[in-house]
């Protein structure tokens, strides 16, 4: 039996690729940390990152281990329904491209905040948005922080507690050193890592079933318990009210989330915004492709025995990792061993991308628009703004490795990523876009509509079948315990009109018209690039 | 107030562009053929675009939730379902209108933001981030910044 499965040893070969990572990545952030002087390059790694350097970045910071581990999970035991999550996640680009990128580059400084501080009234609009950013990016952080907990453990054999101690203390020291330039490369070597890995793992899957792609297909029915319905949706989600919740929460939750988001305040123009999110696209897309080969490569050569011995978790985290097991040679082989330890420490270099990109962007929002917009009322100088950054991000780190550590193996990290995308979907987006394109909105709109989203969204996760029948969410969501007999296991159908819905109600009950000549100068400067934050010179 | 105070903006005549009239160069920008035609443009361009794709994906999930066995059904061949194909359409769908947008871009919005720029604003140089000092921060640090050459 391999030691992984029983967690009662340490692969040692794993932790030896995790140094070989770690160290490259405190490299980096040894760099980094002598060109982090101001807080332009502590928040924005002074606006000169590249189009393509972004692209890799934000697929860096976007494919989470939930994207990685997970979705190839989701896809091991519930096939279609799992392959849901990769489509969604893709085509939420398109609303990012079309939407917010140039926008968002060409009207702001640091934080998502600025945008509607722009033209609504400072104090209020920024505690609005840093509201929304904050929840997206402690509940998306802690979740990140338990998956990496959990998922070491079982990879590497180290404790659940030393695992997330020590994922948030390199997080801490790339953010904190580093800032935004160290925290896009190690995001950068992390996506480059990954996409390597996936491919390779790939092809070796394909020629491992005959060649075809399409015995993927057909092996993978064969093996599953279900093999009727394993190629057809439905077999997680059975309410089809909730599949189109979780495709609108997907679509529109990505065009919300803050460590997305600040992304494009670190290129230089606009134009090179675009160019990110086209590579973005390529690569996630690439990527997401590739977790078909992942899921239904580990069904159809694994089967379902690793399920019933316990090889691979219930929740199918482990399939990934498994596959590439069998892949190398199997378990307690050389070559079996080395893989599941590249993909150990490619799955770890993964999450701390993810989770310093979270403690990046939320400490934009407690230092920039918390303390210097609203304490500060902008008085602040760019160096007190730099090192409110840093205690803003070791603030939030050591509160999310507090939670993480307390709350532990108990809390259900899909259940919190969901969460994290239906607040981004329902408070940050609404208002974001409304900002941005509608000249009647105002101050009063924002804040009502922000509220709405938060608290719609939150309470609904609360309510929802999921939550009731145990913490794992296991139990078939039809069988509802929710105490006020709510079905749906996604919020978005509803909370996202109700986000809109708040803007709406907020801005036409409050007589305020007064932002409407500061939204032409905005739109002025949104589409043109007109007073745009430039690039810092070296 | 704090960020994103634009000195040239707010009171008009503080911070003239070289030219010197009094209205800010935004009103300016705004106010050329160019940018109308840039902002009616973009529009024309990416609403329907918007529509699409959203109508595209919001067909595939309520396909997925209300007709799975016909998502389900074999596609021409064994293993591949309609599903499937309907999936790898949606990547398609992506790639091809996030080059569509980038071409488009390139070609239309592009030229039509510089010439906004260009006729509206900083004495004719075109440059993206011109346009008079932009104080941030309440004016504390841009100011002594030179503008932007890219």
């Amino acid at each position: 039996m391999s030691r992984l499965a029983t967690a009662d040893g340490v692969n040692w070969v794993a932790v030896g690729i995790f140094a070989i990572v770690l160290g490259i990545t405190l490299g980096i952030t040894w760099w980094a940390s002598k060109r982090t002087t101001s807080s332009a390059e502590f928040f924005t790694a002074g606006r000169g990152i590249t189009g393509v350097q972004n692209g890799f970045a934000i697929a860096g910071d976007y494919m989470s281990a939930a994207s990685f581990l997970g979705i190839a999970g989701l896809i091991f035991l519930f096939g279609f329904d799992g392959f849901l999550y990769s489509v969604g996640f893709l085509v939420a680009f398109l609303t990012v491209l079309f939407l917010l990128a140039e926008r968002m580059r060409n009207s702001g400084k640091f934080t998502i905040a600025d945008v509607l501080a722009f033209r609504l009234r400072q104090r209020p609009a920024r505690a609005a948005a840093a509201s929304g950013t904050l929840t997206v990016a402690s509940l998306y952080l802690i979740a990140q922080m338990v998956g990496a907990g959990v998922l070491i453990q079982a990879l590497m054999g180290i404790s659940f507690q030393l695992a997330v101690l020590l994922t948030g203390v390199f997080m801490l020291s790339y953010v904190i050193l580093g800032g935004m330039l160290a925290t896009t490369w190690v995001q950068i070597v992390k996506a480059v890592l990954l996409m390597t890995a996936t491919t390779i793992l790939t092809i070796l899957v394909v020629i491992k079933v005959g060649g075809n792609p399409l015995s993927l297909f057909t092996d993978a029915r064969d093996n599953h318990p279900d093999p009727a319905n394993y190629l057809s949706p439905g077999l997680k989600y059975t309410n089809p009210i909730d599949t189109v919740s979780l495709g609108l929460g997907l679509v529109l939750g990505t065009a919300g989330l803050p460590h997305i988001l600040v992304r494009f305040f670190t290129v230089p123009t606009a134009k090179a915004a675009r160019t990110s999110v086209v590579w973005a696209i390529g690569l996630i897309g690439a990527f997401y492709l590739m977790t078909t080969a992942l899921g239904f490569g580990a069904r159809a050569l694994l089967g379902s025995a690793p399920l019933e011995s316990g090889q691979i978790d219930p929740a199918g985290n482990l399939a990934a990792p498994r596959l590439a097991e069998f892949i190398g040679g199997g378990a307690d082989t050389v070559g079996g061993e080395l893989a599941l330890a590249i993909v150990a420490a490619v799955a770890f270099a993964t999450i701390l991308a993810v989770v310093a990109g979270l403690v990046i962007s939320a400490s934009g929002a407690v230092a920039h628009d918390v303390w210097n917009g609203i304490v500060k009322r902008g008085k602040a100088s760019d160096k007190e703004e730099l090192w409110a950054g840093r205690v803003a991000a070791l603030g939030v780190g050591v509160i999310a490795i507090a939670i993480a550590v307390i709350g532990g193996e108990g809390l259900n990290v899909s259940f919190m990523v969901g969460l994290a995308f239906a607040v981004a979907a329902s408070a940050n987006f609404p208002a974001l876009l409304l900002a941005l394109t509608w000249k009647r909105f105002n101050t009063a709109g924002a804040v009502t509509g922000v509220a709405f989203g938060i608290v719609s969204a939150i309470f609904l996760i609360i309510v929802s079948p999921g939550v009731w029948p145990g913490p794992d969410g296991s139990t078939g969501l039809n069988d509802s315990g929710s105490p006020i007999g709510w079905t749906l296991g996604n919020p978005g159908i509803v909370s996202i009109p109700l986000g809109f819905l708040g803007c709406w109600l907020g801005t036409v009950l409050s007589k305020d018209e007064s932002s409407g000549e500061r939204f032409e100068e905005l739109q002025v400067r949104a589409e043109t690039g007109l007073g745009a934050e430039e690039a810092v010179a070296h | 107030m704090t960020d994103h105070q634009p000195a040239a903006a707010s009171p008009p005549g503080a911070a003239p562009p070289p030219d010197a009239t009094s209205e800010p160069t935004w009103q300016r920008v705004e106010r050329t053929a160019a940018f109308q035609e840039l902002v009616a443009r973009k529009r024309r361009w990416v609403r329907p675009a918007t529509a699409f794709f959203l109508v595209w994906f919001l067909a595939f999930v309520l396909a997925a939730g209300y007709a799975p066995d016909w998502m389900g059904g074999e596609f021409l061949v064994d293993g591949l379902t309609v599903g499937y194909v309907f999936a790898l359409t949606q990547f398609a769908m992506t790639f091809g209108l996030a080059i569509a947008y980038v071409r488009r871009s390139r070609d239309v919005f592009d030229p039509l933001r510089e010439q906004a720029l260009r006729e509206g604003g900083d004495g004719g140089l075109g440059v993206p981030a011109g346009g008079g000092p932009v104080g941030d921060d309440g004016g504390a640090v841009s100011p002594t910044r030179p503008e932007a050459v890219r």
